[in-house]
């Protein structure tokens, strides 16, 4: 019987570039954007759990994402990177994500137990679980409280630690303008967290 | 305070944990969000291919028509569970959008008939326990506890299957086509007609083939074919003879189902007319259907018209007695309408029992035959159909 490994997909596919595949797919090829959506599914997912929260519309969303790249791939001319195309997809799926919540719910968004749980590390005992989700619920409510715009630039640079430029390029704004938002939710932030112990005290 | 002193505990107490936080997905979380993709992507392609064409009537209805066959082979499965029955609650561990609805049977403690009967798609046996499962006609598993499987979303024609934990011993008959996946820790199976077992634990994964050949893709993407007689591990990446104990369990699952087939047989594979004589059964506790006729609903609702006939199959299936499978019937012929699937319409329709009980439905279904025997609208005498 036949035994030895064989690679999972042709070595063209997997040793094509982003570029390479982009341009496969937009031929029609659906193994080469099986392909590219295998390589940033997990980066696609990183990103959009840090901007709007472990909740329940995660995997929907990330199924958005990537049909909207898959609808795109037309108009993708190459001048950018696919990462940058993709995130830039990725943070304006987000942002419409945040602000169709703020206005249909207010600002309090329930987390999803499950996603909150899949942030946690695996070896927590059962009582570092239980203060790593009210930690972790605390952080995303005062993120909650900042505009959608304003949240997507402190995750990109104070959170992800992303240089101003890169973080203009995926949000489609200048670095100046960027790094206003950036100040406005520090200082949103930092109201938040004076007034969060008067909430909490009885 | 200062804005260096502000930044800093901005610093401290927001961006620095949360930088800590690395979201990751799981391999299972993985592959139900590749499926949910690639439906995603199917349902794309084919609304382009209806877009470009459309003229093409016929192969949208074939397309419905492939997508019941596959909803009916997917959508019944039936499971008998030792002494303790535990069934969990559907709809509410629907793994993604796509995932086929499957329908649960649990022998109880009554001797010799279902006692429960509820659409799920996972199946869960508790150490000792050995649950055994139809999906369809085409695929017979038993999942020996502890252990999960549960289903995914799946081409037409496929069958996906995600095993968490537990050994899965599989029968599947792939002569009508279509391929069968297991997706278990450190490897994915795909089968096309053969008698296997996965068994998923906490080194990774073991496939052994007592009949047939697998091929099996490990976590590197590396290949291997498992023919009948061997059996293949994750953790070791080689293969060896398959074990005394693990062939012997194959062969008593073969074996329990061959003796078995006629109590297993999954409703649709009763004759309509057989079925419908038959004494009314307790086949369904009726909250779950309901809540299983509201996902279709929303699925329709929401255009997803697939998944809404998936749905409404199981319902079909499932209480082919009741009101509720009539009324699935009737959506169901309602949908093939709108798709201009006639023919599909009056198979529905034709699946009704000859008098319904509830005068509504009666008039509903009056009216929608009408409509499925004359294409103008217009009934017999040129008097039209009605709104």
């Amino acid at each position: 019987m036949s035994s030895s490994p064989s690679p999972r997909r042709s070595t063209v596919a997997a040793s094509a570039t982003d570029a390479n595949l982009v341009a496969a797919a937009a031929g029609g090829d659906r193994g080469a954007f099986a392909e590219l959506y295998r390589r940033h599914l997990d980066s696609v997912y990183g990103r959009l759990t840090r901007v709007i929260g472990p909740t329940a519309e995660l995997d929907d969303l990330v199924q958005q994402i990537f049909l909207d790249v898959y609808r795109a791939l037309g108009r993708f001319r190459g001048d950018a990177a696919f990462s940058t195309f993709l995130h830039r997809i990725v943070l304006n799926v987000a942002c419409e994500h945040l602000e169709r919540r703020h206005r249909a719910r207010g600002r309090n968004e329930p987390l999803e137990a499950r996603q909150v749980e899949a942030l946690i590390a695996p070896g927590a005992s059962p009582e570092q679980r239980a203060r790593q989700r009210e930690e972790l619920a605390c952080l995303f409510a005062l993120l909650e409280g900042l505009s959608p715009k304003r949240r997507a630039a402190f995750v990109l640079v104070a959170i992800e630690c992303m240089p101003l430029e890169e973080a203009a390029a995926l949000l489609e704004a200048n670095p100046a303008a960027i790094k206003q938002r950036v100040l406005e939710a520090r200082r949103e932030l930092a109201r938040a967290l004076e007034r969060a112990p008067e909430q909490e005290s009885p | 305070m200062s804005a260096s002193e502000r930044d800093a505990r901005v610093e401290t107490e927001i961006a620095a944990p949360l930088r800590q936080v690395r979201p990751a997905l799981d391999e299972l979380h993985r592959a139900r969000l590749t499926s949910a993709i690639e439906g995603a992507l199917d349902r794309e392609d084919e609304a382009i291919a209806a877009r470009r064409a459309p003229g093409t009537r016929h192969r949208r209805a074939s397309t419905a028509a492939a997508g019941i066959v596959v909803a009916a082979a997917l959508g019944a499965l039936i499971f008998w569970r030792g002494p303790r029955p535990q069934v969990e609650v559907p709809v509410a561990h629907l793994p993604a959008r796509d995932a086929p609805a499957f329908l649960l049977r649990d022998r109880g403690t009554e001797e010799g008939g279902p006692s429960a009967r509820t659409p799920s798609t996972s199946l869960l046996a508790l150490a000792g326990e050995r649950a055994r499962a139809t999906i369809g006609t085409r695929v017979r598993v038993t999942l020996v506890g502890p252990g999960r499987v549960s289903t995914l979303p799946a081409g037409p024609g496929d069958v996906q299957l995600a095993l968490d934990s537990g050994r899965l011993l599989v029968d599947y008959d792939g002569h009508a086509g279509g391929i069968l996946r297991v997706r278990s820790p450190g490897a994915v199976t795909t089968v096309v007609g053969t008698l296997f077992a996965v068994e998923a634990g906490a080194s990774g994964s073991r496939v052994a083939v007592a009949r047939g050949r697998v091929r099996t893709e490990d976590g590197a993407g590396h290949l291997w074919q498992v023919a009948a007689g061997d059996s293949w591990t994750s953790a070791e990446g080689r293969l060896s003879p398959i074990s005394d104990e693990l062939a012997a369990a194959l062969v008593r699952h073969e074996a329990a189902w061959a003796s078995e087939t006629a109590a297993a047989r999954p409703l649709r594979d009763v004759p309509p007319a057989a079925h419908r004589s038959a004494p009314a059964a307790p086949t369904r506790p009726g909250v779950d259907l309901e809540a299983l006729y509201a996902q279709a609903e929303a699925a329709m609702r929401a255009r997803a018209l697939g998944e809404a006939r998936r749905t409404l199959e199981t319902i079909a299936s499932a209480d082919s007695n009741g009101q509720l499978g009539e009324a699935a019937l009737l959506d169901l012929a309602r949908l093939a309408l709108a798709d201009g699937d006639r023919a599909e319409a009056r198979r529905a329709l034709g699946r009704l029992p000859r008098r319904l009980a509830d005068p509504a439905l009666a008039e509903t279904a009056n009216h929608l035959r009408c409509r499925a025997e004359h294409a103008d609208g217009a009934g017999d005498g040129g008097a039209p159909c009605g709104p």
